[in-house]
């Protein structure tokens, strides 16, 4: 039974699903402000402002979006070595202790 | 989450600021010491961080109609403890504050409270409920990162209605949490789902770790391979 075994590709689905609905049947949940937007639009909207702003931010939409992307990417790929060391390491530790059962074994019978 | 430069008064930024720094101290001593003591973590401690790392980049449609990202600390909190997580989010909100102008440095206390702090020690407790009521790994480990999750969004819907109580907080607090909490609850959801297959993914290859930490039973690590659990030592 493998990680990509019946109950893991159903939650796969799930997650595809949860995120594949809102920008198939409800594209205002793309376009529209975000929770992280909406926060502060609302207390703009009744009179706060901001005391401080950002040193620097993203020229355009495109640039942030890459931006982000490069967040992730640096992420996936830190995730990913990690995940194939403990690939190797899982697969390693499964060998030895496979030796070390046999090693045992003939210990047993023969001594 | 991400409160932005600015949208918290002077005084909020100090206050929050100021609880923060004891936690990510502890946090910071936290991971010195597991490192020290078991260097062979260190692997499982940076696939915690990329994975909030990763997380809090991701800009996720809500089924509510807004977007918003997942936090990811769910998992990590389990593992290595609430206190580390709230180190280990430090340096992920000041890239993105200072990189991504998402979020901020003045708010780094608040937003900080919020991911690494509320959210992780509460993914925590749902993990000890869940696995002191007989629930199995799968499902104490899907309401941990729910939990956590969540919980992120409900603390940063309450710094702002404490922040700005205009009319009144009991108002601000409904609305911010309208923003932040309803549109949070599906992406939640599929954050628990993915914390799921990674955990299990860790539970396949490096289930040794998981005993360390004393996250599993000891017994419980050769569940997917049985065949390699040792034989019980007969006396004589």
């Amino acid at each position: 039974m493998g990680l990509w075994n019946k109950r893991n590709i159903l939650f796969a689905l799930i997650i595809c699903g949860l995120v594949a609905y809102p920008l198939l049947f409800n594209p205002s949940s793309v376009s529209g402000l975000g929770s992280d937007d909406a926060g502060p639009a609302y207390m703009l909207a009744h009179g706060y402002h901001p005391w401080v702003t950002y040193l620097w931010t993203p020229p355009n939409s495109d640039i942030e979006s890459g931006l982000f992307a490069m967040q992730a990417c640096i992420g996936g790929a830190i995730l990913g070595f990690f995940c194939g060391i403990f690939h190797v390491q899982g697969r390693i530790r499964r060998q030895e202790e496979k030796e070390h059962k046999k090693v045992d074994k003939w210990t047993e019978e023969n001594i | 989450m991400h409160i932005a430069e600015g949208f918290l008064p002077w005084y909020w930024c100090v206050f929050w600021y100021a609880i923060m720094i004891p936690f990510v101290y502890h946090g910071v001593r936290q991971i010195r010491k597991i490192r020290k003591e078991h260097p062979e973590m260190t692997p499982l401690m940076a696939v915690c961080g990329a994975f909030i790392f990763i997380m809090s980049s991701l800009h996720v449609p809500s089924v509510t109609g807004s977007s918003s990202h997942p936090t990811g600390n769910g998992l990590g909190a389990v593992f290595f403890g609430a206190t580390v997580i709230s180190a280990i989010c430090v340096p992920i909100l000041v890239f993105q504050a200072l990189v991504l102008a998402h979020g901020g440095i003045t708010t780094l206390g608040a937003n900080d409270f919020s991911m690494g702090i509320v959210g992780p020690f509460f993914a925590v407790a749902a993990w000890k409920v869940a696995r002191k009521y007989g629930a199995s790994y799968g499902v104490a480990i899907f309401l941990a990162a729910f939990v956590g999750d969540w919980m992120t969004y409900v603390t940063a819907a309450t710094e702002l209605g404490l922040a700005f109580p205009v009319p009144t907080f009991a108002t601000a607090w409904v609305k911010m949490m309208i923003i932040y909490s309803y549109t949070q609850i599906p992406i939640s959801i599929a954050e628990s789902f993915l914390t799921v297959i990674i955990f299990d993914y860790i539970m396949r290859t490096r289930a040794d770790l998981l005993v360390t930490l004393k996250v599993i039973k000891p017994e419980d690590q050769y569940k997917y391979f049985p065949d390699e659990k040792p034989p019980k030592k007969t006396s004589g």
